[in-house]
């Protein structure tokens, strides 16, 4: 039985039961398709039957994934409270709630968070469904041809059981839905914005606190994953709680979940080791794997580094950091940036060099969601490093960079040329000026090759 | 190598003296020509397989016969490649000419089995064929075919 | 042609390439490097399509410039061993020598040839008759080009391009930038087509025979490729090569076909075969002089395309096969004839509508006289009194004005649709000639006798299959006039057709690519398939074709008469017909016309830039790789549909060349050669694991490389088959068996008896199928399974074993996301150095 704040003011649901014990049948009698090819399928209003959530009600409607104890689920109940789909006239707007409870002896906290998109992923790819956003900005649209095929709200909880159930059979035993179906008689957006103030709101701001602040110290295990070898041949993503693929696609938890869905699948268990160097990221375990992984040609990987055995760069990532010798600091460019980066080349130019699955010292891809770590840069001194980003990449990270730092790194409108960036860096006071710079003045570091090691380790080379 | 053409007696005696046959199911066959080949295949027993072609495997089903969907393609192929357990005979029916003169020239010339065409045309690369005919005289003539092949 | 090899290897003064710290000799990479020293040096360090460092460490770098047949034979061999060669010769007769007729079906000819030789050089014969078409109308309209605008003259690929020239880059190592690069190419193409006709009548080993044939094909593409940058940079066709992303879900502009969209009271000029000169100069002219609104430009095939990208006006009146059904019913006043795709009889079918033949080409002169040199009106007069048929113009100026001038004149007052009444088939005695005759399998003696008893209806009937060849009437004995009845049936049909399409916009854009790349490689998208060819009996088959695979999330390309078919094929779900119903981009739910046939270059191009976009692939004389990489990895395939000229089977053997396999709809089986591959050996159905070099046995991805089929039906479930690679990822697998499995239950209403084959992991099975699919594995295919909870305890190898999931992975298929080849020297050198590592097991074990 699902609970809400507002039990006392609601009526009893209608009750279905999903046959959750046998899901090719579940399947068989879901009366729509679920497929990727529905993905993005776009519902204009003049197609529409009913419309659920979205600006309309100023987003007042939620999603809310929750993981309980099996034991306190009831295993494939539905249940739909307010008015149901085949009572609703057609282009009828309504705001709504939507639980789905999971249970699973082997079910972790960690996973409920992939859950919340891949959650709504399931949606995404159901016939005749339009599903955007997730939590609180939940927005859906069922399509008017779908009329005659379902009468009722719970296909929707049906085929989310189905996909949960299909995919994470190891993980998931049991599992209930309710959904709230917000009309003005049950109590329309005022009784939605009370249950998520009362109840969604905690449970969301505790998930995400967690995986914000989840550092690598307290990580028990790193991942790796490989997804990208076939065009980027030995390439290897470290995956930590602080260094997210660059690709954005998984982070440290969502891959924990993967392994378990798909043991032999890209993603595989990184033992920690011993942490050799907590500032620039170097653990032993990583080492090891990282070069069994890439076909035993990169030993080693600093996690937090992009000057100094930066992990290997598929070709995905979202920005790029690189080493700019004339001033022996740190520039950040992203994808969409089309002039030339104080280096004097593109991006493009630049993911054409260091892409593909190559250890190129000074180059190091990133996420946008890696700046915002704490360990950043670390190994090679952080934000004081940082001289030079886009100034649309600047403001789209503006809450990563350190307020004291945020105007004394420069953009293109400020400067691109080394020479003039060297002036106004000096003009502004940077804090790479005093930190790593002799008197005034940038001494350029001599870089190793691409995949070839720093002087101090080339003894390791010999077989 | 010339082809003998068969009338409905000769067709019969072809079906019978075979040791394993495969009946494909061309892809215009439909309705009552498709049931007759079926009471063929039924008629032989057995030693007789029905490959459904093109989208028979459809309407086969709907009469209850699940005969595997096959492509003439793989069908032929797998006369030239694979070892073992084969059919001696293949007989056609309810194909376009153009597709089944290139299957039976392939089977002619670089496979083993022979090959029978109960098309209401004449098939120069087959090794057992039926003559030009009427669709009437054809439905005709493949139901006593069917008729005789029970005795 | 033999040459010798130069002794360079030994010689340290030879040039290197350097890329990075890295370095190549060039003399080390190329066979043999004597006077193309400079473009391999480029070849490897151009900075955009040449190697990368990191890859010129990792694999044996070895090119082919200005390769024949046999330097690619490492790939061709491959191919040809996994998919051999299947014949189904028209005839076993040979009479190709002096040394007399041969019988080859039992034994050797006089020459010492055996059937299957025969085959594969009828096979080589029929690429080089399709190399040679496209090769000819490339250097025709580059010769005019070179004429206008010298060697120099710089080609613009337009600036949401980032790849130019891609099938010609493959092989001859240099980018097209200017109209000399063009030639250069072209002259290559030119000398390849030579050799392989001399060999055509030589060689003696049948892989050899087709490994040429593949060459042909690849000769094809790339002649196509400079026929349409000519078009566009010189001729002025239409691109997307400069249109913003936001411009292209409407580009380029409409132009209508059919029938329907004619003004039959005014003036019509058609364009028959390729006649593109003289199309562009009629267009030129009738601007230049305000005709816009009174003559009426149109073409059939080609022309109906080519023109439609230059001028909105032009009305396209369908395929160059059907080009009868418009002549017969005296829908043109003017036709012009060029060469390529015109039937034999064309002169005498224009005299019976007394419609004026200008010939253009002297490749197809049929007997006409040259006036070229003669006086304009002296022409026009001659054609306009009748006192000539037809005539021969080679200057396309001249040429076009006379076509519109003729057509000015010959219009006033004359009859369109003057046909019999259906009382001609009154001498029917139903012998049903016609229906043997007839190349479609169409029931003609039935829908004649029905005219005879006053029934229209099964004439129109036939109208909607026929493909206006006329066999049937030149076999009848009463001399009924079959043809001309069927479009008196139809006139009412014919009146109606009036479609909207999009004529053809060249090439896919960096834009759309970029876009799509990420939806292409991580699997919502089952693959990209092109539907090509000259156009079918049912001008349905493909539109609902296109329809269907877009509604599956395929990106879906064509080129050649097809587009036009497709234009009226109407979508009941979005209420239009398919070019207004989808964007006409390359991404999910949308489909886009390339244009004409020389457009099959595009089509190319957009399946080979996804290996350098996602993989980096070097571009410039790397064929090998490119084709070793799309077999592998890229779900590319091509349909084929309806009956083919012989530049389709050039470019079927192009593209499955190119590991882009190829379905053949039923007119296919005329083909005579299909690459087959036997799913049941499993001894051909290996990878090298790009990583310990171990050759490891893969599921049978794809399982043909060139295949024919009975139905569209069968040809939408085959190609999702063929989008196979054994190195999907697992989204990639999962929507590709589950667009398999529901074609395969929705069309032939069973399920697919090979799915277990592609089956790696639980983890990749559909969702919503994969309980059912769990349970038959275990009870069908004997896997033991966990059937509630849907999960593989131990799957079945092929070999018999029950093996755990982590033994299946190491021992069936390319673990996921892993890079793999077909080709040695591509193994990952590390690799193939480390002896240690050879030994994959224990590197699993570790794990």
């Amino acid at each position: 039985m699902i609970r809400t704040p507002a039990d006392h003011k609601l009526p009893r649901g209608r009750e279905y039961w999903a046959p959750v014990d046998d899901i090719e049948r579940l399947f068989d009698e879901l009366p729509t398709e679920i497929s990727p090819r529905w993905a993005g399928e776009r519902i204009p209003k003049k197609d529409m039957w009913v419309e659920l959530g979205g600006p309309k009600h100023d987003y007042k409607s939620f999603y809310l994934i929750e993981k309980r104890d099996p034991k306190e689920i009831e295993h494939g109940k539905i249940e739909i409270v307010g008015p149901e789909l085949s009572e609703l006239e057609e282009g009828m707007s309504l705001p709504f709630g939507y639980y789905l409870i999971v249970g699973g002896e082997r079910l972790q906290e960690e996973h409920v968070s992939y859950f919340e998109r891949w959650a709504m992923d399931n949606h995404v790819k159901q016939e005749g469904i339009l599903w955007l956003n997730t939590r609180n900005m939940v927005w859906a649209r069922i399509h008017k041809r779908l009329k005659g095929r379902i009468d009722s709200f719970k296909y929707l909880p049906w085929a989310a059981m189905g996909m949960f159930l299909s995919q994470l059979p190891t993980i998931i035993d049991a599992i209930e839905a309710k959904m709230i179906i917000a009309s003005p008689e049950i109590g329309g957006k005022e009784l939605i914005a009370e249950i998520i103030e009362q109840q969604c709101k905690p449970i969301w701001d505790a998930r995400d606190a967690r995986a914000m602040e989840m550092r690598d110290e307290e990580a028990d295990v790193f991942y790796g994953c490989t997804l990208c070898q076939s065009f980027a041949p030995n390439h290897c993503c470290v995956v930590t709680p602080d260094r997210t693929p660059f690709c954005g696609v998984l982070n440290w938890h969502n891959t924990r979940a993967c392994l378990d869905v798909d043991p032999q699948g890209y993603c595989f268990i990184i033992p920690k080791g011993e942490c050799i160097d907590p500032v620039a990221g170097r653990y032993t375990g990583v080492d090891k794997a990282v070069y069994e992984r890439t076909n035993r040609t990169i030993r080693h990987v600093n996690l937090y580094s992009a000057i100094k055995y930066p992990m290997t760069s598929c070709g995905c990532f979202e920005v790029l950091v690189f080493y700019i010798p004339e001033l022996d600091g740190l520039g950040i460019v992203n994808r969409t940036y089309k002039g030339l980066t104080p280096l004097g080349l593109k991006f493009s130019t630049i993911a054409g060099m260091c892409g593909g699955g190559v250890q190129y010292h000074g180059f190091c891809g990133a996420c946008v969601l890696t700046l915002k770590s704490p360990k950043f840069l670390g190994g090679d001194g952080g934000w004081d490093r940082v001289i030079w980003i886009p100034k649309d990449l600047k403001m789209k990270i503006a809450d990563a960079i350190p307020e004291t730092h945020f105007h004394l790194i420069a953009t293109e409108e400020d400067a691109v040329e080394p020479d003039e960036l060297k002036a106004w860096l000096k003009k502004v006071g940077h804090p790479i000026v005093k930190r790593f710079w002799k008197n005034g003045e940038p001494t350029p570091l001599q870089l190793p090759g691409p995949g070839e090691l720093w002087p101090e380790d080339k003894a390791e080379e010999a077989p | 190598m010339v082809t003998v053409i068969v009338d409905v007696e000769g067709a019969v005696r072809v079906l019978r003296d075979a040791k394993k046959l495969l009946i494909l199911v061309g892809s215009r066959l439909d309705g009552d020509i498709l049931s007759t080949v079926v009471k063929l295949a039924e008629g032989l027993g057995a030693k007789a397989g029905i490959a459904a072609t093109g989208n028979t495997a459809a309407p086969l089903r709907e009469m209850g016969i699940d005969a595997g969907k096959e492509w003439t393609a793989e069908v032929v192929s797998r006369m030239l490649h694979s070892e073992g357990d084969k059919p001696d005979l293949l007989v056609f029916v309810g194909f376009y000419s153009f597709v089944l003169s290139g299957v039976l020239s392939t089977l002619k010339h670089f496979a083993s089995c022979k090959t029978l065409a109960l098309e209401r045309r004449r098939f120069e690369n087959a090794d057992f064929s039926l003559s030009e005919m009427s669709k009437e005289a054809w439905r005709d003539a493949l139901m006593r075919i069917a008729e005789g092949v029970i005795r | 042609m033999t040459f010798l090899l130069p002794n360079s290897r030994n010689d340290l003064d030879t040039p290197v390439a350097t890329v990075g710290k890295t370095s190549v000799r060039i003399c080390d990479v190329v066979r043999d490097v004597r006077g193309i020293e400079s473009i391999v040096k480029r070849a490897i360090e151009d900075p955009d399509f040449g190697w990368p460092e990191r890859r010129l460490q990792q694999v044996e770098c070895h090119l082919h410039i200005f390769p024949s047949a046999k330097e690619l034979e490492d790939w061709d061999g491959f191919l040809l061993g996994r998919y051999p060669p299947v014949y189904s010769p028209k005839s076993s007769r040979c009479n190709d020598c002096m040394l007399g007729v041969c019988d080859l079906s039992r034994e050797r000819g006089a020459c010492g040839i055996d059937l299957k030789t025969k085959c594969a050089r009828d096979s080589l014969l029929d690429a080089c008759k399709g190399a040679s078409q496209m090769i000819s109308h490339a250097r025709a309209l580059l010769n005019e080009a070179l004429k206008r605008f010298g060697r120099d003259k710089r080609i613009s690929h337009g600036k949401n391009v980032r790849y130019p020239s891609i099938n010609t880059m493959l092989f001859t190592g240099t980018p097209i930038y200017t109209l000399g690069d063009a030639d250069d190419a072209l002259r290559y193409a030119e000398e390849q087509l030579v050799e392989l006709l001399a060999a055509a009548s030589q060689e003696s080993n049948v892989i050899d025979l087709e490994s040429k044939a593949f060459h042909a094909g690849s000769m094809y593409l790339l002649a196509g490729e400079v026929a349409e940058l000519v078009k566009e940079a010189c001729f002025g066709l239409c691109s997307a090569a400069d249109r913003e992303l936001v411009e292209l879900p409407n580009f380029p502009h409409f132009i209508e076909r059919g029938i329907g969209a004619l003004d039959l009271e005014k003036p019509v000029v058609l364009f028959v075969g390729n006649s593109f000169l003289v199309g562009i100069a009629a267009v030129d002219f009738v601007r230049a002089s305000g005709l816009e609104d009174e003559v009426q430009i149109c073409g059939v095939g080609q022309m109906g395309l080519d023109l439609g990208r230059y001028y909105e006006k032009t009305k396209n009146l369908g395929g160059a096969l059907k080009v009868l059904r418009v002549l017969r019913a005296g829908i043109p006043d003017v036709i012009v004839v060029g060469e390529q795709c015109v039937p034999a009889n064309i002169l005498e079918e224009a005299k019976k509508t007394r419609t004026a033949v200008v010939a253009v080409s002297q490749n197809m002169s049929m007997g006409l006289k040259d006036r070229t040199d003669a006086a304009l009106s002296e022409i026009a007069n001659a054609l306009i009194s009748g006192e000539e048929a037809g005539v021969l113009i080679l200057n396309p100026k001249k040429a076009a004005e006379v076509a519109v001038k003729v057509a000015r004149e010959l219009s006033r007052g004359r009859k369109k649709f003057e046909l019999p009444g259906l009382e001609a088939a009154e001498k029917c005695d139903g012998c049903g000639a016609c229906d043997d005759a007839c190349p479609n399998d169409l029931e003609v003696s039935a829908a004649v006798l029905a005219a005879k008893e006053g029934r229209a209806n099964e004439l129109s009937e036939i109208y909607d299959d026929c493909l206006f060849c006329a066999k049937c009437e030149s076999v009848c004995i009463a001399r009924i006039p079959i043809v001309s009845l069927v479009l008196k049936a139809a006139v009412d049909k014919m009146r109606a057709e009036r479609f909207k399409m999009r004529p053809g916009r060249g090439t896919p854009s960096h834009l759309e690519y970029r876009d799509v790349a990420y939806a292409f490689g991580f699997g919502t998208v089952s693959g990209m398939v092109a539907i090509i060819g000259c156009g079918a009996g049912n001008e349905q088959d493909v539109g609902y074709m296109v329809n269907e695979l877009v509604d599956m999330n395929f990106l879906v390309l064509t080129a050649g008469c097809v587009a036009a078919d497709i234009a009226s094929f109407y979508n009941e779900v979005e209420k239009k017909h398919l070019y207004e119903a989808w964007a006409a981009l390359l991404q999910i739910r949308g489909f886009l016309n390339c244009g004409s046939c020389s457009a099959f270059s595009h089509v190319a191009r957009a399946f080979i830039k996804y290996n350098h976009l996602i993989a980096r692939l070097p571009l410039l004389g790397n064929f090998e790789e490119h084709a070793d990489y799309t077999l592998g990895k890229m779900p590319m395939g091509v349909i084929i549909w309806g009956p083919a000229s012989p530049q389709l089977y050039a470019a079927a053997a192009g593209f499955a060349r190119l590991g882009a396999p190829v379905v053949l709809g039923p007119h296919g089986w005329k083909f005579q050669r299909f690459l087959l591959g036997n799913v049941e050996d499993r001894s051909k159905w290996w990878a090298y694991d790009g990583f310990t070099g171990r050759k490891v046995e893969v599921d049978p991805a794809p399982p043909h490389l060139i295949i024919p089929v009975e139905t569209k039906e069968e040809a939408l479930t085959m190609i999702t088959r063929l989008v196979f690679r054994v190195n999907d990822f697992r989204d990639g697998r999962m929507s590709k068996m589950d667009s398999y499995w529901s074609f395969y239950e929705r069309f032939f209403n069973s399920i697919p008896e090979d799915f277990h084959l592609y089956v790696r992991a639980d983890a990749e099975l559909p969702w919503t199928r994969k309980h059912k699919m769990i349970r038959i594995l275990g009870e069908k295919y004997g896997w033991d399974v966990d059937k509630r909870r849907g999960l593989i305890i131990r799957a079945k190898h092929r070999d018999g074993r029950l093996l755990t999931p982590e033994e299946y992975a190491r021992d069936y298929g390319i673990r996921v996301g892993q890079y793999s080849t077909f080709l040695e020297r591509l193994i990952i050198r590390e690799a193939a150095r480390r002896g240690e590592l050879a030994d994959a097991d224990k590197k699993d074990e570790e794990w």
